[in-house]
């Protein structure tokens, strides 16, 4: 069994809880950014097609562009985030981590809630089943942009936070089998690009409405 | 091909007014080339076979070309408008963006990518919002997350199956969420309160019009069109659909912004789209031609705002006492498109609504319904009573040559915009013209090929 897109699935739930407790502006960018990269290669067996790559590509290119675009709209607040408080995020993780060992577990159960045919299969499959790590990570994230990042005041936080949430749709989903086409995933990687946008044009202007 | 030619002018557009955002009325002059090219370009380009893209089609049609050239048109006359009275590089830009991500939307056949485009796009939108732009950010945020998670779950469930349930609650919270339907309508309010009332039709009408279309279009064709078709949930949909209608008539009487009186009046012109999601694939045509008509009359009723805020300096209705008198103009400028707009017994609009609201309720109700649409147009007496009133000293500014026919002519266009609605509702009725409803039935946008 391939273990490349349980590994990817656990560096995007890292990635998304150093984005939930970061303190300064480069561990939330590395947080976000690697939360978000390597989502493409949660999926079993990689296709050859060029059109794939060339959209994992794109979506690579529309992460980055987003993360430069945080970086942007951090710049008003300088190197240093506003601090959460501890306890509230501690506690948003270990749910977190509780919601992977969820997915990961309970993949078959959802997989014959939605389709009794594939149950069998489902429930045989290994502990690296790719579907199982997507459906974990995709409910972290879900979790952790619905809980941590979309709940704060901080601009670039709710940025992270609404790409989070499609991020975490399209791995739930695509864990539970749904073949997703493969313009999707350079259309997923346009969002965090225009949430980063819309946070940096209200982090670099005074609120001085007409 | 319209779409791809409208998104490649528009981007390119941005991208000028990018370069020249330190420069506002520069950024205005290229945000008006860029969008008339747009309108001028999907009007006079054929339409072509469906291209290829990855596993998508890009896929040309009537209804693309009468939406983009609507939208950019009328985008291309507000921003001129702004041009003339108060110059901003934000607002020409995010319309920019918006008409690339509405071209692509309406023209691709995998509804996924349509509705990730569109809702990216209706994020977007939210730069131009004013302080309160965290709280409609937060809705807005979430709707691509539902538009993914209804589409590509709905692929995986079997037509029968009772879980597909769930894909049809992810795509009406994502529709919901969108238009601001009661009780969701207070963060996209406030917004519309506190933007620049140029942004308000980007805001509450085109981005939000535009993801409204696309989710009805996927989910009256779509796996998930027979649990919309249940009594239960029809039932749901047309009381919440029809609460908001009524509530936003009432809600138009006590505005005293002209930002929140846009805002109020979008909310309820968008909550028919989720009548049409009760009503199924045979109010797609209605609601076509309606939203294209409220778009068209809420973007001429923007830049009149701006107009009138302009000239008697200040946003709040009170404060706009004797704008009649001030500019006379203006006055028809008004009138025009909110009659357009409201429509009349037997004009498109009209029956438009009436069709969708009859689709779902029972005839005394859809007869309510559509009255409180009609009442909507209510709000704008208070405007019309503060005009007739004697005007404030403050009001009566000494103004400069230049400024005074900057006035004038943002006045003549605004006068321009609303006159341009009322030729698209005539324009309804005519073979060969925009035919909304004809585009609309030969629109199949998320067809399998």
């Amino acid at each position: 069994m391939d273990p490349i897109p349980a590994v990817a699935a656990l560096a995007a739930v890292l990635g998304a809880a150093l984005a939930a407790v970061a303190r300064t502006r480069i561990a939330f960018l590395a947080g976000v950014v690697s939360a978000l990269a390597l989502i493409p290669l949660c999926r079993t067996a990689l296709p050859e097609a060029t059109a794939w790559g060339l959209g994992a590509v794109a979506y690579l290119v529309g992460t980055l562009l987003g993360g430069y675009l945080l970086w942007v709209s951090l710049r008003a607040t300088g190197p240093r985030l506003p601090s959460t408080r501890t306890i509230p995020s501690l506690a948003w993780l270990l749910l977190a981590g509780a919601a992977v060992g969820l997915g990961v577990a309970g993949w078959p159960v959802m997989i014959e809630w939605l389709d009794p045919s594939r149950a069998p299969g489902a429930r045989a499959a290994s502990w690296l089943e790719a579907g199982r790590w997507s459906m974990g990570a995709g409910l972290a994230l879900l979790l952790i942009g619905l809980g941590r990042l979309l709940a704060s005041a901080q601009p670039a936080r709710l940025a992270a936070g609404a790409a989070f949430c499609s991020g975490a749709a399209w791995l739930m989903v695509t864990g539970l089998g749904a073949a997703a086409s493969d313009v999707t995933l350079p259309a997923l990687g346009l969002v965090l690009p225009a949430a980063a946008a819309t946070a940096a044009a209200h982090s670099l202007r005074p609120h001085a409405d007409r | 091909m319209i779409a791809l030619l409208a998104a490649g002018l528009a981007a390119l557009g941005a991208l000028a007014v990018v370069l020249a955002r330190g420069w506002p009325r520069g950024a205005c002059l290229a945000g008006v080339v860029a969008l008339s090219a747009v309108t001028a370009a999907v009007v006079v380009a054929p339409l072509e076979a469906p291209v290829a893209l990855g596993e998508a089609y890009l896929v040309d049609a009537p209804l693309t070309r009468l939406w983009l050239s609507g939208m950019a048109g009328s985008l291309a006359l507000v921003v001129l408008v702004a041009l003339l009275v108060g110059p901003s590089s934000t607002f020409p830009m995010v319309a920019c963006v918006l008409v690339a991500a509405t071209g692509l939307s309406l023209a691709l056949s995998d509804p996924t990518v349509a509705l990730i485009l569109a809702a990216g796009g209706g994020l977007l939108s939210l730069a131009g919002a004013g302080r309160a732009w965290e709280g409609p950010y937060r809705q807005a945020a979430v709707v691509a997350g539902l538009a993914v998670g209804a589409v590509l779950l709905a692929s995986l469930i079997a037509p029968t199956s009772p879980a597909l349930v769930l894909p049809a609650i992810l795509v009406v919270g994502a529709v919901g969420l969108r238009v601001g339907a009661v009780p969701l309508q207070v963060a996209p309010l406030r917004a519309a309160r506190t933007a620049p009332l140029t942004m308000v039709p980007l805001l509450s009408v085109w981005a939000p019009y535009l993801f409204g279309l696309l989710a009805v279009a996927w989910a009256t064709a779509g796996p998930v069109a027979g649990v919309l078709d249940t009594p239960a949930v029809r039932d749901a949909l047309a009381i919440v659909g029809g609460l908001t209608v009524v509530l936003a008539a009432l809600a138009m009487l006590v505005q005293d912004d002209l930002g929140a009186l846009l805002g109020v009046h979008a909310i309820g012109d968008g909550a028919l789209v989720l009548l049409a999601l009760a009503g199924g694939a045979a109010a797609l045509p209605a609601l076509v031609a309606w939203l294209i008509v409220s778009g068209l009359a809420r973007t001429a009723l923007a830049a009149w705002s701006v107009a009138v805020a302009s000239r008697m300096g200040s946003r709040r209705i009170d404060e706009t006492r004797g704008w009649i008198r001030r500019a006379p103009l203006l006055l028809p400028a008004l009138v025009v498109p909110v009659v357009a707009g409201v429509g009349w017994p037997g004009s498109p609009p009209f029956e438009a609504r009436r069709l969708i609201a009859e689709g779902v309720m029972p005839e005394a109700a859809a007869l309510l319904v559509t009255g409180a649409s009609i009442a909507l147009a209510m709000g704008y007496l208070r405007l019309a009573w503060s005009g007739i009133q004697r005007a404030d000293d403050a009001s009566d500014l000494p103004a400069h040559r230049a400024r005074r026919a900057a006035g004038w002519s943002a006045a003549a266009l605004v006068l321009v915009m609303g006159a341009l609605v009322l030729v698209v509702v005539v324009g309804y009725t005519a073979e060969g013209f925009t035919e909304a409803s004809a585009a609309a039935a030969g629109w199949r946008p998320f067809q399998a090929r």
